[in-house]
């Protein structure tokens, strides 16, 4: 009878992982593989009719190999979004936000732009400036970490998303529970709000972030799904 | 009796391995004759389908797996649930018995 081992090795391919765990792996599929066998051999087939039926009994050895990679990699797929996203984008947020106080405590009065009815835009200059810089550093790092295009524009413009989703829930919530808004939704100063908050604030991330979002670094395999 | 589609199985592979894992500590072999054998043969698992998602699960540390010799002198990888895969189960449990509840009410409603 042909060695289950070997077999199972020279149909399954390069595992393309620690070499311990592929073998590991093979002397586990090599065992199930010598189990079959038995079976058949307990009907009557001879060794090598066996272990022919035993081996044919996985048909695509290609789609075998590839489930058990992305088993193996299920972890670290977890751990990629944690390093390539969310990491940076809670770090580019804590940062920006420490900065925001900074600001406030340097030059307490924002320079404002009267724009309409007493309706004014406000805006932090320093804090502005800085913020490209910031951008720069979350998507610098998520490409550090492996992170695609995406993610990258995600993880440095991600305080000002933050907010925007935070501002989007809360004004749901005040649409929802507050009747003096359900009369008269206060839309220009909320707008202006959004710019001076938001808005303005994720363009100048995005600015700094854009440098970074060129170039590749390599992705791993991120499927981690089973068919 | 006509086995059951594979996307069906796929969707309860993980409870079926859980479950059988519940009971005793069983090699790759061992679960998938298991589970044949207490499902009637209506779920059949090959080599194919039982070690990505066994691997995945240990991954996860639902199940944890030792290289142990049997009586024969043969060593064999053993999978035993965890008490993360202890936690998992029962839920898992109930959210299958639910299902097949929801399947059977409208089954009824089809044939009445």
């Amino acid at each position: 009878m042909r060695d289950p081992r070997e077999a199972v090795r020279r149909r399954l391919g390069p595992l393309d992982m620690d070499a311990g765990r592929a073998e590991e792996i093979i002397a586990e599929l090599a065992d199930h593989v010598s189990d079959l066998a038995e079976e058949w051999l307990r009907r009557g087939a001879t060794a090598e009719e066996a272990m022919g039926h035993a081996l044919s009994s996985i048909p695509d050895w290609d789609g075998l190999r590839l489930e058990i990679r992305y088993a193996e990699q299920e972890e670290d797929i977890m751990s990629y979004r944690v390093k390539a996203l969310w990491l940076p984008a809670v770090c580019t947020t804590t940062l920006s936000m420490a900065l925001f106080q900074l600001a406030q405590w340097a030059w307490p009065l924002p320079h404002s732009m009267w724009l309409w009815r007493g309706v004014a835009l406000f805006l932090y200059w320093p804090w502005l400036l800085c913020l490209p810089f910031i951008g720069a550093f979350g998507a610098y790092w998520s490409r550090r970490a492996g992170g695609r295009l995406l993610e990258r524009a995600f993880a440095g413009a991600f305080p000002a998303l933050g907010l925007i989703c935070f501002l989007a829930l809360f004004s749901s919530w005040v649409l929802v529970f507050n009747e003096g808004w359900s009369h008269r939704p206060p839309l220009v100063p909320l707008v202006t709000f959004v710019l001076s908050c938001a808005v303005f604030p994720g363009l100048a991330l995005l600015l700094g972030a854009l440098p970074f979002l060129k170039g590749s670094q390599h992705e791993p395999a991120r499927d981690g799904t089973s068919g | 009796m006509e086995p059951i589609r594979s996307q069906v199985k796929r969707g309860s592979a993980e409870f079926a391995i859980l479950s059988v894992l519940a009971d005793q500590p069983l090699h790759g072999y061992e679960i998938a004759k298991r589970i044949e054998r207490q499902t009637q043969g209506l779920l059949v698992f090959n080599l194919a389908s039982l070690y990505p998602l066994l691997y995945r699960l240990e991954k996860r540390r639902w199940v944890k797996a030792s290289w142990d010799t049997s009586p024969q002198g043969r060593r064999r990888r053993h999978y035993r649930l965890t008490a993360a895969g202890k936690k998992q189960l029962a839920p898992l449990r109930a959210e299958w018995r639910l299902f097949f509840r929801a399947l059977n009410r409208l089954a009824e409603v089809a044939r009445a």
